[in-house]
């Protein structure tokens, strides 16, 4: 009789586990949604790189994101090309973002993507530059409105010094290998991949001097502010793809190095040199606040946007995509 | 496959089943004691990085040696916990990737942090270097924050680690017992379909043949120990019936012996006291018959004698004066009571020859014989007839009656030779059929074997009295006194050819045949 009833049992459990898995494998089946299309706006650094390892390895139109990606030099040009309605998304650092919370620019931060120390001085060792100190009264390259310009002044007034100190130059960042081994300015304030390129034009005349921990930059994910509003899909999309991304690009750095610097239409070890001092994780905590507060009342200060004040900037900043995404690492202290 | 290897394999499939769960227990209780130990770690960890803030804020609103040092002491700890050989975290770290970045930037902002402070504390709080230590102090007082937040994010993880280890290890645990029970079952179920089951069924046969069913097999296709005993089981089942069909036939056969044995002791009962009836019966009717025919023999001489001595009478007194005819008649009447008186005398030998009690004794017939033959040659010396007697043939009976029957075959052969030229008469003895004949033989008249029977019946003759003169009466002796003696006679013979007769007598002495 038991043999019997275990010969039932045996195609009956069969059939209810079938059946279970059947149930689950439908609750949990959604039709694939169609793709969603996105102009983005990335800066040709280490600052652009988890978007173009998110398109480049699929992980994008994995998530349903049709992307289209516009590369410009810097994350300034990548946010003014947002600014302009060329793009919807831009990868960008903080300065210029805290220079459009300054004139009033629509932006909308999403996300940050990484943290990097890999700010440099590059200067020229053979005009006698060999500390921070020697930069007194010297005459100084940078992109103004970057975050290197902000470094710049940062890293002067560690030294107890501030701009009036040294000769600022606006130089963008192509120009500023060039200029710097010609000798049309003694130092370089600026950011990879162009650090590397001014440190391999004056070779053994080079003389760096690194961000460090004083000066640590954002890079983030700047959005249109009504496309939180009409598309908040596709932005959570959009943070599931980098985050896939980045949880790649930190198992795989190698192959994420030799993606980026393709990508951007440099060689790989380029970027390899500065590659470690960039921190990438997705998160939006205070201390993005705390640098942009404190740059604006620079900017202020230097007089660069005249009269203007300092806005809350905690406006800019959109948490509801990465909240939805990764709640722990929304960190920021949201009074308004 | 046998059971034994049967056996043998269950245990092994069952050791290493259960080997394997224990493993995956064993793993799971080790990864749970390995997530304890993790979140013992960061809640200590989470703790003393806790009251780091709360040293730094101390710091931060009195920058003087006391709130330092309490800085200072804090860094120490969490150094000390934030070694790089603290192997359990690193174990959770390699599992998780954001733990692991986590755990970094733990260890990162800890280290810029105490940089930061020592940037702070060289400053010197100089006016000229305000912005730089407003600066230094919005980093320490946000990578604090942020210290605490990913120390709140790798605690999670340890706690959801933690959770997950015990509910694997629940699940290890749950699978254990699931598993060994359905071991037991599975076990349960083997030994039921292969030794339960069939013991069931030879138990079941087994009382049926106790009812009698001996018809009952097995005829199990199983190549097991308990195939080998199913068909052990039809075997013993085949004998046992062979056995108890001869049994039973037995007993049929020995109840039917039984009926007849005592049949046959009934009958024998019954045929004993009839026999005994029969022959008191028998000897009286005897007793009676002899006397009678002694009487008849006796009381008849006297009529018969005055019938032939008054036609005698008749005869020497008035043969004168009667006429041939008469004289013819009387003649045939003095005759016919000779005859009649011969008659008697036969009837009277016959009565006589098996009377009075059979003695056994050696008795010489060769003796008799030639004695008879020297007799009958002396009052016939006329007759040429040839004798032969085999010398030493001696057999057991009774002296007298064996004499009688000698007489009577010897006097046969001589009467019977009597028209024979070169008469031969023969006594000799011969073996046939196992048994030792005496035979009288002659080349005489002989007989037809067609009536052969009626040789040995009282008064019934083959010859005509013309022919050869009797009554009858001498085989008829010969055959009762043979019979008495429990022996046999045998007479051949054909016509013109001479006649045998031969006779046997049992060796030993055996119960005298009545009648």
């Amino acid at each position: 009789m038991t043999v019997n009833l275990a010969r039932h049992i045996a195609p009956t459990a069969v059939a209810l586990a079938m059946l279970i898995a059947a149930l689950v494998a439908w609750r949990n089946w959604s039709p694939p949604a169609p793709a969603e299309p996105l102009t983005l706006a990335v800066a040709a650094s280490a600052l652009g790189a988890p978007l173009l390892v998110a398109d480049r390895q699929g992980f994008l139109a994995a998530e349903g994101v049709q992307s289209n990606l516009l590369h410009y030099p810097t994350g300034k040009s990548a946010l003014d090309a947002m600014l302009n309605g060329e793009a919807e998304v831009a990868t960008v650092a903080e300065t210029p973002i805290m220079f459009a919370g300054l004139a009033g620019k629509p932006l909308r931060v999403i996300a940050n993507i990484s943290s990097s120390t890999e700010h440099a001085v590059v200067a020229r060792a053979d005009r006698g530059i060999r500390e921070r100190s020697d930069l007194r009264g010297r005459r100084i390259g940078v992109a103004l409105g970057t975050t290197a310009h902000y470094f710049i002044h940062a890293l002067l007034t560690d030294q107890g010094l501030d701009e009036s100190a040294v000769e600022l130059v606006d130089l963008p960042v192509r120009e500023q290998a060039e200029a710097l081994a010609a000798g049309r300015v003694d130092a370089v304030a600026t950011f990879p991949p162009y650090s590397t390129e001014c440190r391999r034009a004056l070779g053994e005349r080079a003389r760096i001097f690194p961000a460090g921990i004083r000066y640590a930059g954002y890079g983030s994910l700047v959005v249109a502010p009504d496309l939180v509003e009409r598309r908040p899909e596709v932005l959570a999309r959009l943070l599931r793809a980098v985050d896939h991304a980045i949880g790649w690009m930190r198992a795989n750095p190698e192959e994420a190095r030799a993606i980026a610097a393709e990508a951007i239409g440099i060689d790989s070890t380029v970027l390899e040199e500065t590659w470690d001092s960039s921190r990438l994780g997705l998160e939006l905590g205070q201390g993005f606040l705390v640098l942009l507060n404190a740059e604006a009342r620079w900017a202020i200060a230097a007089g660069l946007v005249p009269g203007a004040a300092v806005p809350n900037y905690l406006d800019l900043i959109d948490t509801s995509a990465l909240a939805r995404l990764r709640p722990d690492v929304v960190t920021l202290i949201q009074l308004r | 496959m046998t059971l034994r290897r049967r056996a043998q394999l269950i245990a092994l499939v069952s050791a290493l089943i259960f080997l394997a769960l224990l493993t995956v227990l064993v793993v799971s209780h080790r990864d749970w004691s390995q997530s304890a130990r993790n979140l013992a770690l960061t809640n200590a960890l989470s703790l003393e990085i806790v009251q780091l803030r709360t040293a730094l804020f101390g710091y931060l609103l009195q920058p003087a040696e006391q709130p330092r040092a309490l800085v200072d002491a804090q860094f120490e700890n969490i150094s000390e916990l934030l070694t790089p050989e603290a192997l359990s975290v690193a174990a959770m770290i390699r599992r998780n990737e954001r733990t692991r970045h986590a755990w970094e930037e733990v260890r990162r902002l800890a280290d810029e942090m105490r940089t930061l402070i020592a940037d702070l504390v060289s400053s010197g709080r100089e006016p000229r270097f305000a912005e730089r230590d407003e600066r230094t102090t919005n980093l320490i007082v946000v990578n604090s924050h942020n210290l605490i937040l990913l120390m709140g994010q790798i605690q999670f993880q340890a706690n959801a680690r933690m959770l997950s280890a015990s509910k694997r290890t629940n699940l290890a645990l749950g699978l254990l017992l699931v598993g060994v029970s359905g071991l037991g079952f599975g076990i349960f179920l083997t030994l039921q379909r292969t030794i339960l089951n069939p013991v069931q069924a030879l138990r079941e046969a087994a009382l049926r043949v106790s009812r009698g069913a001996l018809d009952q097999r097995m005829r199990s296709p199983r190549r097991d120990e308990l195939g080998d005993l199913a068909d052990a089981f039809d075997a013993m089942l085949d004998r046992l019936q062979e056995t108890t069909v001869s049994r039973a036939r037995l007993e049929t056969e020995i109840v039917e012996r039984q009926r007849a044995q005592a049949e046959i002791q009934r009958l024998n009962a019954g045929l004993e006291e009839r026999v005994r009836r029969r022959t008191a019966e028998l000897s009286a009717a005897n007793q009676e018959l002899e006397s009678f025919a002694y009487a008849v023999s006796h009381d008849l001489r006297a009529p018969l004698r005055a019938l032939s001595g008054f036609s005698q009478a008749l005869m020497e007194d008035y043969g004168e004066r009667l006429d041939g005819e008469a004289l013819d008649d009387l003649q045939q009447i003095d005759i016919a009571s000779r005859r009649m008186g011969e008659l008697i005398d036969g009837i009277l030998t016959l009565s006589r020859s098996t009377r009075g009690e059979l003695r056994r004794e050696p008795v010489d017939l060769s003796a008799l014989a030639r004695h008879r033959l020297e007799e009958l040659a002396a009052a016939e010396p006329q007759r040429l007839v040839a004798r032969e007697v085999e010398p030493g043939m001696v057999v057991p009976g009774d002296p007298t009656m064996l004499e009688a029957v000698m007489v009577n075959l010897i006097d046969n052969a001589w009467k019977y030779t009597g028209r024979t030229h070169d008469a031969i008469i023969r006594v000799y003895s011969m073996e046939r059929e196992g048994k030792r004949w005496s035979c009288v033989t002659d080349n005489g008249a002989g007989f037809d074997m067609a009536y052969s029977e009626r040789l040995f019946k009282a008064f019934q003759r083959l010859h005509r009295q013309e022919e050869f003169v009797g009554i009858g009466i001498g085989l008829a002796t010969v055959q009762r006194i043979v019979h008495r003696h429990g022996g046999v006679v045998v007479a051949e013979g054909a016509p013109g050819q001479g006649a045998t007769f031969r006779f046997t007598l049992p060796a030993a002495a055996s119960e005298e045949p009545t009648g």
